[in-house]
């Protein structure tokens, strides 16, 4: 262990990005929420808000993410299924009915169309007569981690790379508030990767969208204190507290010597925890009450900024409205009645800690030194280099769980024959038709001189170099749908295709 | 020499988590099988003229999205209107209880949940599978 | 198609487990023009065939493909994840897509692929592409088999390109740079750059990018043009002759093989093997004598057969 001596809210952040921690604020308690139909969503939103939740976390049906229409047939079985359908700006406005966006924060984990959906966002803020000033959020718009993890990619990374540093050119100057990049490690590590491969490609990630910003000719301290990060909290509780630790450290070291950045706030990782849903098991389901308390305590002593605790039927179907009030209620006694959040950082300068920290640290400096070798994250992804990784450490684990090396309790120890069974929360398989039905009357009625007026518009941008989040805002504002502006975005960009494989 | 058994991995929909599918495509790879994996995004269409094509003993469907008694019904129907006799279909993913009845009243043989062995599935596979 | 993809799907199963191909069958082949695709791993040899697809199918051409992957020597079993990267090929009737496991067979192909290539020619299909399993070592079996051979390399591969030089660029009708939105001078251009001798046809070396489908237009003119001089200098019969030839003496391999295996089994032979064993025969000397023994006589080595195998 190196002797040194780190304080919270001071360089390299290793102990925290502030003084006093959650002395001085709490995390934000924020459940990722949102499906089957924009008002079943507002519906849950306004229960959520009256319970004490302090941010909204917004989920995308994956037709939405995809840049389909619910009314598309590649959304077959698809529509309000793992999140909200959104398609166009009747059903935002739907969603954020009687709730104030100068009031909250919402947090929308979109990526290839999030450009849309923030566009969808500011055009609710405008009819509500909010000024963008006002508004605040994130919006995950992390398209690297899609290529190798989790799938809702549609153009080729570098159109996508564009769209990113479209938003957040736009944000700089026009939504101060809102946070432009959540560099996502949660998925990468629920696809199977260790922990110190999820700081590592984390990073990577995130070293490769401030480079494409910073090419664009923006100021790094313009845009760097906007950019936010997402992990997981696994169910190793004291590599995972390291693991918090050990990132702040790389990232501060990183935006400082690499990127030349003099504010502070550029340098401090600010992050998202989100709990391990890959270790939740879909037998004996009220252990997983206990495994996310777990989880969730680690995420807090690691100093996370905001946290979502899973409920416990999450391997089975969506959270019921009770499983998910009971995983809220997980993080509101950890945060009212544990006592961890007296002291910043507690476990600081505990010798496991410390050496766990450091050598984590190692170890993910290790794969972005390899990274840097094959020329940066971008041909590390296309080459298959990260997807293998992640892949190969995923089958060591499972093959270790079957030789019984390693224990799950409930599953391959500790069984119990009982089948215990819970009620899930079903989505009602008439939306889909019905959204179909709502989504041709929406477009019998909106004025169609304008819808054809912003797609040309959008389609000569596309092949200019000009920022397309102003045209794309149009384009929502008369009700061109998210279907139909990714049209026009893929006949321009073109539809990635993987070309890795295992 | 016998014949190894063949088995398609694919995954329905849009759904983009791989994990599951990747690690018993080389589960079942290890346990001795010819395995084809076709990734992500198939239609139904593609995963039962990629099972006619390669002319598999078994089709595996993977989904984690909630889209499978949509998809899965679809490539049932698709196999029955190809006259596809005699191959296994079999499936994995967060599938609901009461879906899993429905799924196997449809021909679908066995449902594999969040946590099971790929052993269970290999000694499944070995057990079902009609040799050509 | 003159048969169904059900029954081709069904005929090729059976190629697979080594039952032939009918004479009627056979007579109806020699129509097809056969491209195979070589190169070293992760030159992107599938993501290539998928975009030729679209190319050959935009012309009206159909496509049967091969794609070989490794049989994993420890399992016996293999993943064959070629055909993800073509997929959504898949339900387009002009194109019918087939993976193989080797089997344990080396030399790129597998046992069957010869077969195979014909029952695919035999069904119809304008083209049949072959990719080779891929794994760097020299697979030049597909010259055998293949009217034109594609050799894919990438930039940036020094050693892979020197590696493949010796086999696989004594074979290459078209070299194919792929990847080429990774290249940033004419160093892959130059260094692979050399006119095959004493032939007439000119190698081409040419550069495509599967991921944006930058030269692939081009790539399908060249071997177009490549089938058109084998045609018009006589060669093309010359190299079916050869591809003949090859498959029939390796039948003959296959059947001598299996044959003295066969006989080895019998109680004399093994005596031979166990002597070597004690160093009391040394093995050139053994070879010779089972040589006599099993081959020389005619009926003696038929009667090994009858006699071991069932």
């Amino acid at each position: 262990m190196t002797e040194r001596r780190e304080e919270p809210g001071k360089f390299p952040f290793a102990r925290g990005i502030h003084a006093t921690m959650y002395r001085g604020k709490l995390w934000t308690m924020r459940q990722y929420a949102g499906f089957g139909t924009a008002t079943e969503t507002n519906k849950r939103y306004k229960y959520l808000l009256s319970q004490g939740q302090t941010g909204l976390s917004m989920a995308f049906d994956l037709p939405t993410q995809i840049g389909y229409d619910s009314d598309d047939k590649m959304a077959l079985g698809e529509v309000g299924r793992v999140g909200v359908a959104i398609s166009s700006l009747a059903d935002m406005e739907q969603v954020f009915h009687g709730i104030p966006l100068d009031k909250v924060s919402t947090s929308m984990t979109i990526n290839a169309t999030a450009s849309i959906l923030l566009a969808l966002y500011l055009a609710v803020a405008d009819k509500q007569g909010v000024p963008w000033s006002k508004v605040s959020g994130t919006v995950q718009n992390d398209i690297l981690k899609e290529y190798i993890a989790r799938g809702t990619y549609i153009f080729p990374p570098a159109p996508s790379l564009r769209l990113i540093a479209d938003i957040v050119e736009f944000c700089a100057k026009e939504v101060p508030g809102w946070n432009t990049i959540s560099v996502g490690g949660y998925h990468m590590r629920e696809a199977g990767c260790t922990a110190a491969q999820e700081i590592a490609f984390t990073l990577a990630d995130g070293i490769a969208y401030v480079q494409t910003c910073v090419e664009r000719g923006l100021d790094v301290d313009s845009f760097a204190p906007r950019i936010a990060f997402f992990f997981n909290c696994h169910s190793n509780f004291l590599e995972e507290i390291a693991k918090f630790r050990a990132a702040r450290r790389l990232w501060a070291h990183i935006m400082r010597d690499r990127f030349g950045a003099k504010n502070e706030r550029s340098m401090m990782l600010r992050f998202h925890t989100q709990t391990a849903g890959s270790t939740l098991t879909a037998q004996q389901p009220d252990n997983n009450v206990v495994r996310t308390t777990i989880e969730a305590l680690a995420a807090v002593l690691g100093g996370t900024q905001s946290l979502h605790t899973n409920a416990r039927d999450e391997a089975i179907a969506l959270p019921t409205e009770e499983s998910a009030l009971l995983a809220l209620r997980t993080q509101q006694i950890i945060a009212y009645e544990s006592g961890v959040t007296a002291e910043p950082d507690p476990l600081g300068g505990s010798y496991y800690i410390e050496s766990l920290t450091d050598q984590l640290e190692q170890q993910a400096r290790g794969y972005l030194n390899k990274i840097d070798n094959v020329g940066g994250m971008l041909k590390a992804i296309e080459g298959g280099y990260v997807y293998k990784e992640i892949y190969r450490a995923a089958y060591e684990h499972q093959k270790a769980v079957e030789k019984k090396e390693k224990i799950i309790v409930g599953v391959n120890e500790f069984v119990s024959e009982k089948k215990l069974s819970l009620k899930t929360q079903k989505i009602d398989p008439k939306s889909e038709p019905r959204r179909r039905r709502e989504l041709a009357a929406l477009r019998q009625k909106r004025n169609a001189t304008k819808v054809e007026k912003c797609v040309g518009t959008l389609e000569r941008a596309t092949r200019s170099s000009e920022n397309l989040m102003p045209i794309i805002i149009d384009c929502v504002r008369n009700y061109v749908t998210v279907g139909e502006i990714c049209k026009v975005l893929r006949a321009t960009f073109g539809e990635y295709r993987p070309t890795h494989s295992i | 020499m016998k014949r190894p058994i063949k088995v398609l991995i694919a995954k329905a929909g849009l759904d983009g988590h791989e994990r599951g599918a990747l690690v018993v495509a080389m589960g079942l790879r290890d346990a001795g099988m010819e395995v084809v994996y076709t990734g992500i995004r198939n239609t139904p269409e593609q995963i039962v003229q990629a099972a006619i094509q390669e002319d598999v003993n078994a089709i595996g469907l993977s989904s984690l999205s909630g889209g499978h008694m949509a998809q899965f019904t679809r490539v049932m129907e698709l196999l029955k209107k190809e006259k596809i006799k005699g191959v296994l279909v079999f499936a994995g993913g967060i599938i609901p209880d009461a879906d899993v009845k429905k799924l196997k009243k449809l021909g679908i043989r066995e449902i594999f949940g969040p946590g099971s062995s790929i052993a269970s599935i290999a000694e499944f596979l070995k057990k079902n599978v009609r040799s050509k | 198609m003159s048969m169904t993809r059900r029954e081709l799907t069904k005929l090729v199963t059976r190629l697979e487990a080594g039952v032939p191909l009918s004479p009627e069958l056979y007579a109806r082949t020699g129509n097809a023009r056969i491209l195979g695709i070589t190169g070293p791993p992760g030159v992107g040899k599938s993501s290539l065939i998928d975009r030729l697809i679209d190319e050959l199918r935009r012309q009206g051409k159909t496509v049967g493909v091969i794609v070989i992957d490794p049989t994993s020597p420890i399992s016996g079993g293999a993943l064959l994840g070629d055909r993800l990267r073509m997929q959504r090929h898949s339900d387009d009737d002009g194109v019918f897509i087939r993976s193989l496991a080797t089997r344990h067979h080396h030399g790129g192909l597998t046992d069957a692929t010869p077969q195979i290539i014909h029952a695919l020619d035999a069904a119809g299909f304008d083209i049949v592409i072959v990719e080779t399993v891929g794994t760097g070592q020299d697979e030049v079996e597909v010259a055998e088999v293949a009217d034109t051979v594609v050799v894919v390399l990438m930039p940036e591969l020094g050693d892979e390109i020197q590696r493949a030089k010796s086999g696989l660029m004594e074979i290459a009708d078209v070299l194919v740079i792929n990847k080429s939105d990774l290249m940033n001078a004419g160093a892959a251009r130059q260094e692979t750059r050399r006119p095959k001798q004493g032939q007439r046809w000119e190698r081409p070396t040419l550069r495509t990018s599967a991921k944006t489908g930058d030269g692939i237009t081009t790539l399908c003119h060249v071997a177009d043009a490549h089938h058109a001089h084998l045609a018009a200098s006589g060669q093309l019969a010359g190299r079916r002759e050869r591809a003949a030839r090859a498959e029939v003496i390796r039948l003959l391999q296959s059947r001598m093989t299996a044959s003295i295996l066969c006989a080895l089994g019998a109680s004399r032979p093994q005596t031979i093997l166990s002597a070597v064993a004690k160093r009391k025969l040394d093995p050139y000397d053994a070879a010779q004598k089972l040589w006599v023994e099993i081959l020389g006589s005619k009926n003696r080595s038929h009667k090994y057969v009858a006699t071991n195998s069932r």
